[in-house]
């Protein structure tokens, strides 16, 4: 029979020596020790016997250490302390236990005399050698016997009576005392050697246990390494994976975790993910973004676990305020796993959702272009990186009438000059698929059934992610409709142009009209009052004088000196000039504004001619000089109606406008100002003209304290044909406003209500291009 | 063992020192001094023993015992009767032995003899001074009438010096035994005195009557001696 490939028939001698030997020298050390115990407590023993049975001797009264003390003292060492030294010694030697042996011996002798030969001390010596039995030696039983018989013959021939307590009757009793020491040897030797036969069984059996087990652990030994060194492989097989696998138990806790765990448990988690934690916590108790993911790998785990799930699957997101991540988490049970119970593995496809999304949204977009192009009125031609057509779209075979097989496979520009079509425009589309590169263009085009129709043509390449070409995609849309609504709609352009720009003109025509109305109204003010200047005028009273003076002049000295009417003269003559000196004045200043005003209409017109056709000439004009213009052509108005004009002028520099146009603005601003102001039941009328400089602009304001604007009106204030006037018509605001605009700047009003006066505020650029056309 | 080696090489007077370790001593030589060393051992045993062996054999002093009753002791009560005298010191752990050996002589037959049993109580002593484990065992001793001998006058009336001297008068007053009744000191069972003692206690002769007494000395003596002085 063999265990393994051990024979256990054949019996290893050598070693079954070796571990009798040990095993016969521990029982002979260990029996040593107890000697030492025994020898100790027999010289205690010996030293009360002595002490109980014969402490003093007496001489009388006086007493001294009975001798049997010392001798238990002094003897009892003697016999006690040599095996006591050598079993500490030499525990276990040969010549320890022989020793000991001869001690017992003389132990047994002194007891017999310190208790006086007592027969049951006697007993001592057969307990003695029974004790030495333990030695398993017969040889320490032959030491210790022929002590005992050697002291039983010398007192058996010297001192019978101390051995034996009788008187002998024959010197061989000491062979009966021997004799009986030697039966119980008898019986001790066979006891050894029984037992000694039966420790070699034992030992045998332990040497062949022995080579079974070495052989066992060599296997053992052979299998653990080949096991470590298959679990370091699948350890460095888990290690290499990217994924973040884990082991856990029934409970749900880490058992073990490969590389990719353990990192990402370090940089995460810490110790609530490592090995030795609960997973199924940690899932259950996760909080933000993953905590539905996490909950939900929790229940799979815990399914598998329980054996309710064969496995679980499942991916979710986890992503981080920069990234977005998605993860795949399996769970399989583990059947062969005696610490184990399921292997959680975590995969991140972060880059497959995402290539599958792209897909996704690359196969919608597909589907959906493949739609726009199978449903699109515009044709489609796909074709392949050396312009031939692999497929086109239903249109073109609606367009040109030829099915898909007719023309698949076909070079687009043979397909383009059958019929033929515009060289340019073929010539182009072959350099641009030679070159690859896209074209846009325009082409007319026969259809099968010989009907004409023009196209747009895109052309445009594919290319794969290395930049390499693909493919061409044609689209060909149909615009012959729109080339003719293109002509149709040049032919109303032409039309509407026509229209407008006698719209223009008319507008133009009203603006001028407006404007010039509006100096007119200056102009009629000037008028009546030089009218009335001159109809006031005392120049008729100089003929009255010349006549008193022709008819005084043969005396005219007397006249005027003697005369009271003539002493008059004088100072009639001196209150006429000043009158006329200012009466001129008048009419002077009244000439001078209606000259303006006329200058004014003369530019109104002008500017309005070249508003017309082309832009106006900027100029740099000072704002506060603009004012005054402006004022001159209104100032008859405030004069008469009482209304004070303050100005306010900033430190503003000159502003590049075309002049008259703004002059024109302020013109209109400052005359509905007046209105206002005249219409206004002020007693304080005021007008304020105020210029500063706002960032990058002017700024004019016309404020006054007439009769204001409603909430109402403001929002139409600038509206084509608003007014407030019976007799307005709508177009100075408006106009303004546009001219406003066209100068760079901008026209606002605002006003606190009806009766609260009006602020009006024109924005003019600072930085205005200079553009002078002729 | 190890030895050290100071070496001083002059004249700049440097000290080598060695440390060597001397061979251990050979397994042979060992074992020589290992049974040197038990045949010293066996020879100090067999020493100490001859001389244990020597003072237990060695009787105590004899005494000059009367040969007759003294006139004090012959009274009307022990006229015609036979006296068995035994003095003992009663602390003396050795005649354990001489009491156990007259009890194993009395309790041989059915012998007409008072016996009494002396012992030795010196003065100045306290009053349970005797009164120790051999005056019990005597008190236990059939038909014994144990006695106190004040400062041993007993005993020197008697002439008997040592603990376990035994006497024994015939009838008329003569003595026929002196001698102890064990074959050592503290050693009981059979021996010559005992003996004899049982034979003549018989009625029948024997060829000695006298024998050593192993015990303690009964009477202080005068000349200043080591040892205890008990109170």
């Amino acid at each position: 029979m063999t265990v393994a490939s051990i024979d256990i028939t054949h019996v290893n001698q050598k070693r079954t020596d070796q571990l009798l030997k040990d095993h016969e020298r521990k029982i002979w050390a260990e029996t040593d020790r107890m000697f030492v115990v025994l020898m100790l407590l027999q010289w205690i023993g010996g030293i009360w016997a002595a002490l109980y049975v014969s402490p003093y001797t007496w001489i009388g009264r006086i007493s001294t250490v009975h001798i049997h003390v010392w001798a238990a003292v002094v003897m009892g060492g003697l016999i006690s302390v040599p095996p006591i030294l050598l079993a500490i010694w030499k525990p276990g030697e040969q010549i320890t236990r022989h020793v000991i042996a001869v001690s017992q011996g003389c132990w047994s002798a002194l007891l017999i005399h310190l208790t006086g030969g007592r027969i049951e001390t006697h007993f001592h010596v057969f307990g003695s050698l029974a004790i030495l039995a333990f030695y398993r030696d017969w040889t320490v039983l032959l030491s210790a016997t022929i002590v005992v018989a050697s002291d039983h013959c010398l007192r058996g021939i010297f001192w019978p009576l101390s051995v034996y307590g009788i008187a002998i009757e024959s010197p061989w009793r000491w062979v009966e005392h021997a004799a009986w020491v030697v039966f119980e040897d008898i019986f001790l030797v066979l006891a050894c050697a029984r037992s000694r036969r039966a420790a070699r069984e034992i030992c045998e059996t332990q040497a062949l246990l022995e080579d079974v087990n070495r052989h066992v652990e060599d296997r053992v030994t052979q299998r653990t390494r080949e096991l470590a060194d298959a679990k370091l492989f699948f350890q460095s097989v888990l290690d290499s994976m990217d994924s973040h696998i884990c082991i856990l138990d029934r409970k749900g806790t880490i058992v073990d975790t490969n590389e990719s765990w353990k990192q990402f448990a370090d940089s995460h988690g810490g110790t609530a993910i490592g090995v030795g934690a609960n997973y199924l916590d940690a899932c259950r108790q996760a909080a933000g973004e993953c905590a539905d993911g996490a909950e939900s790998v929790a229940d799979g785990i815990e399914g598998v676990i329980g054996h309710k799930l064969a496995f679980f699957n499942s991916e979710y997101e986890c992503h981080t305020p920069d990234q977005q991540h998605w993860f795949q988490v399996s769970v399989t049970p583990l059947k062969s796993h005696a610490a184990g119970a399921a292997v959680v593995a975590h995969t991140e496809v972060t880059e497959r959702v995402v290539a599958q999304l792209r897909l996704r949204d690359a196969t919608r977009d597909n589907e959906k272009l493949a739609m726009v192009a199978r449903h699109t009125d515009n044709s489609v031609l796909i074709l392949d990186a050396e312009g031939r057509v692999e497929w086109v779209n239903e249109s073109y075979s609606r367009m040109s009438g030829f099915e898909p097989a007719d023309v698949m496979g076909q070079s687009i520009l043979k397909l383009l000059t059958s019929p033929p079509a515009n060289p340019k425009t073929l010539e182009s589309i072959r350099r641009a698929i030679n070159e690859e590169r896209g074209f846009d263009g325009e082409l007319e085009r026969v259809a099968r059934n010989g009907d004409e129709y023009a196209v747009a043509i895109e052309l445009r390449i594919i290319r794969d992610e290395n930049g390499r070409l693909l493919k061409f995609v044609q689209i060909e849309k149909d615009i012959t409709q729109r080339l003719h609504a293109q002509a149709e709609r040049e032919r109303l352009h032409d039309k509407l142009q026509s229209t407008a720009r006698q719209a223009g003109m008319a507008e133009v025509a009203t603006g001028v009209l407006h404007n010039v109305g509006n100096v007119l109204n200056s102009v009629n003010v000037s008028g009546n009052l030089m009218m009335e200047s001159l109809q006031r005028s005392r120049v008729s009273r100089l003929g009255q004088i010349a006549s008193v003076i022709n008819e005084e002049t043969p005396d005219l000295v007397r006249f005027l000196t003697e005369d009271k009417r003539g002493q008059h003269f004088p100072k009639l003559f001196d209150e006429l000039s000043r009158h006329l000196v200012k009466e001129q004045g008048q009419l002077k200043d009244e000439l001078g504004s209606l000259l303006a005003n006329i200058e004014h209409i003369k530019e109104i017109v002008s500017m309005q001619q070249t508003y017309a056709t082309t832009r106006g000439c900027l100029e740099p004009v000072a704002p506060e000089h603009l004012i005054e213009a402006a004022l001159q052509l209104n100032d008859a108005g405030f004069t008469r109606h009482n209304v004070s004009v303050v100005r306010e002028n900033g430190d503003v520099p000159e502003v590049l406008v075309e002049r008259h146009k703004v002059l024109q603005i302020l013109v209109n601003l400052i005359g509905n100002a007046k209105r206002a102001l005249k219409d206004s039941n002020q007693i304080d009328k005021r007008l304020t003209l105020i210029t500063r400089v706002d960032g990058d602009d002017a700024i004019i304001e016309v404020r006054d304290n007439g009769i204001g604007i409603s909430a109402e009106n403001l929002k139409n204030i600038f509206s084509h044909g608003f007014t407030t006037r019976h007799d307005g018509h709508g177009f100075g605001l408006h106009s303004s406003a546009i001219a406003a605009q066209e100068s760079g700047g901008s026209l606002a009003v605002s006003s606190e209500g009806a009766g609260l006066g009006a602020t009006f505020t024109l924005r003019l650029p600072l930085n205005a291009e200079t553009l002078c056309k002729v | 063992m190890f030895f050290i080696e100071l070496r001083i090489d002059s004249p700049e007077l440097v000290f080598h020192v060695t440390i060597a370790t001397a061979p251990s001593p050979s397994r042979e030589t060992t074992r020589c001094l290992t049974l040197a060393g038990i045949g010293v051992w066996l020879f100090a045993l067999l020493g100490s023993g001859l001389a244990l062996w020597h003072y237990s054999t060695a009787p105590g002093s004899s005494g000059v015992p009367v040969k007759r009753l003294p006139a004090s002791e012959d009274s009307v009560a022990t006229f015609g009767r036979r006296q068995l005298k035994v003095f003992l010191h009663p602390h003396c752990g050795c005649s354990r032995a001489t009491v156990s050996s007259l009890n194993a002589v009395v309790q041989s037959g059915d012998f007409d003899v008072d016996i009494e049993v002396h012992f030795f109580v010196p003065d100045d002593v306290a009053a349970d001074w005797h009164l120790t484990s051999l005056w019990r065992q005597a008190q236990w001793l059939p038909d014994a009438v144990c006695r106190i001998d004040e400062c041993g006058r007993d005993s020197k009336l008697f002439g008997v010096e040592t603990s376990g001297h035994v006497l024994l008068f015939d009838s008329t007053g003569q003595r026929v035994f002196s001698g102890g009744i064990t074959s050592g000191r503290g050693h009981e069972g059979d021996n010559p005195g005992a003996h004899a003692l049982t034979m003549l206690l018989q009625g029948e002769s024997v060829d000695t009557n006298t024998f050593p007494v192993y015990g303690c000395a009964i009477r202080t003596p005068k000349t200043p001696t080591p040892g205890r002085l008990s109170k």
